[in-house]
């Protein structure tokens, strides 16, 4: 039975839960603000429009709370995805604020200097 | 596909909190290098660090408006500015949001500053470096910083500036004193690492 859905309609919920399995945690664990960029478009034909959209989107870096708002998905489920993306050597994620303090530091110092100029 | 690509950014990020209506939004639309993004955060979305199944077993609909800007900086920095949702109710997304940051802006409004007080009580608890920024609407300022520290039982360390959140000189001037802030405090941990027992 072919979902009764029209094929222009933008990635929906009810769909991407379908997707994550009921899912809603990432393995990856990954932060909000976590970049994501694309490193080869390797989807196998016929891939999920979710997982299309987000590869595609992902070809200039966007973080994981913009992919949620800009593609309307659910931030659980961006990172669920993202997660499994990730795994598949498809997207890359970048660094966050570092738990290590002296490189704490270096990132905050180099931020300091970036608002001052601003 | 584009192995000379640079690497993704480093991403860092502040939280603006404080009451409703306080003018947090504002303050991330006033510096943010693009319209702020709003999205729907469900509870079970964020509540890593959190036991979700005691909150809500099996309901994802109480969902808050999550909005946020960007700053990106030429050096492979990228800052986002986080605005909390203002009611308690919505307080489960501020572990998310504070795991990490670099710091918080608590904006006030002298008018009703106890507003501001679950917001303080919260980044004081975890250790997150804030920083108290009275928002003066209209240019008004009913009380002076000192005033204003003494009513919000801060430490005598944590900044406490005037400002105005339409304002993008003010609201930089007050991200700067938060990121001096969270470096100071960075560095005196290093220092309490090196000179602590071992």
């Amino acid at each position: 039975m072919i979902p009764e859905q029209p094929p222009e309609s933008r990635p929906g919920l009810t769909r991407p839960y379908v997707l994550t399995g009921g899912r809603t945690r990432s393995a990856a664990d990954l932060p909000l603000e976590a970049i994501v960029v694309t490193e080869r478009d390797s989807l196998a034909i016929g891939a999920a429009p979710e997982l299309r959209a987000i590869v595609e989107l992902c070809a200039a870096p966007h973080s994981i709370v913009e992919i949620a708002a800009i593609l309307e998905m659910h931030l659980g489920v961006v990172r669920v995805l993202v997660g499994d993306l990730t795994g598949d050597g498809i997207l890359s994620v970048g660094a966050t604020a570092s738990t290590v303090l002296d490189e704490r530091i270096r990132v905050l110092e180099r931020l300091l200097e970036g608002v001052r100029g601003l | 596909m584009a192995s000379d690509r640079a690497p993704a950014p480093i991403a860092l990020k502040v939280v603006v909190a404080g009451g409703f209506g306080v003018g947090k939004t504002t303050t991330v639309g006033s510096i943010s290098e693009i319209e702020p993004l709003t999205t729907d955060a469900a509870m079970t979305d964020v509540g890593v660090g959190v036991d979700v199944a005691t909150l809500t077993p099996d309901k994802v609909d109480t969902t808050a408006a999550l909005d946020f800007g960007r700053i990106t900086f030429p050096d492979g920095i990228v800052l986002y500015l986080f605005g909390t949702p203002g009611q308690e109710r919505f307080a489960f997304m501020w572990d998310e949001l504070a795991r990490g940051a670099v710091g918080a802006i608590v904006v006030a409004d002298t008018r009703r500053l106890a507003d501001s007080f679950p917001a303080i009580d919260f980044f004081e608890d975890l250790g997150v470096p804030f920083v108290v920024a009275v928002n003066c609407f209209d240019g008004r300022v009913l009380h002076d910083t000192a005033d204003v520290r003494e009513a919000v039982a801060v430490d005598p360390d944590v900044p406490v500036e005037l400002f105005d959140a339409r304002d993008r000189a003010t609201v930089k001037h007050v991200l700067a004193i938060l990121v001096e802030r969270s470096l100071g405090l960075a560095r005196a941990d290093l220092v309490a690492a090196a000179s602590g027992p071992t």
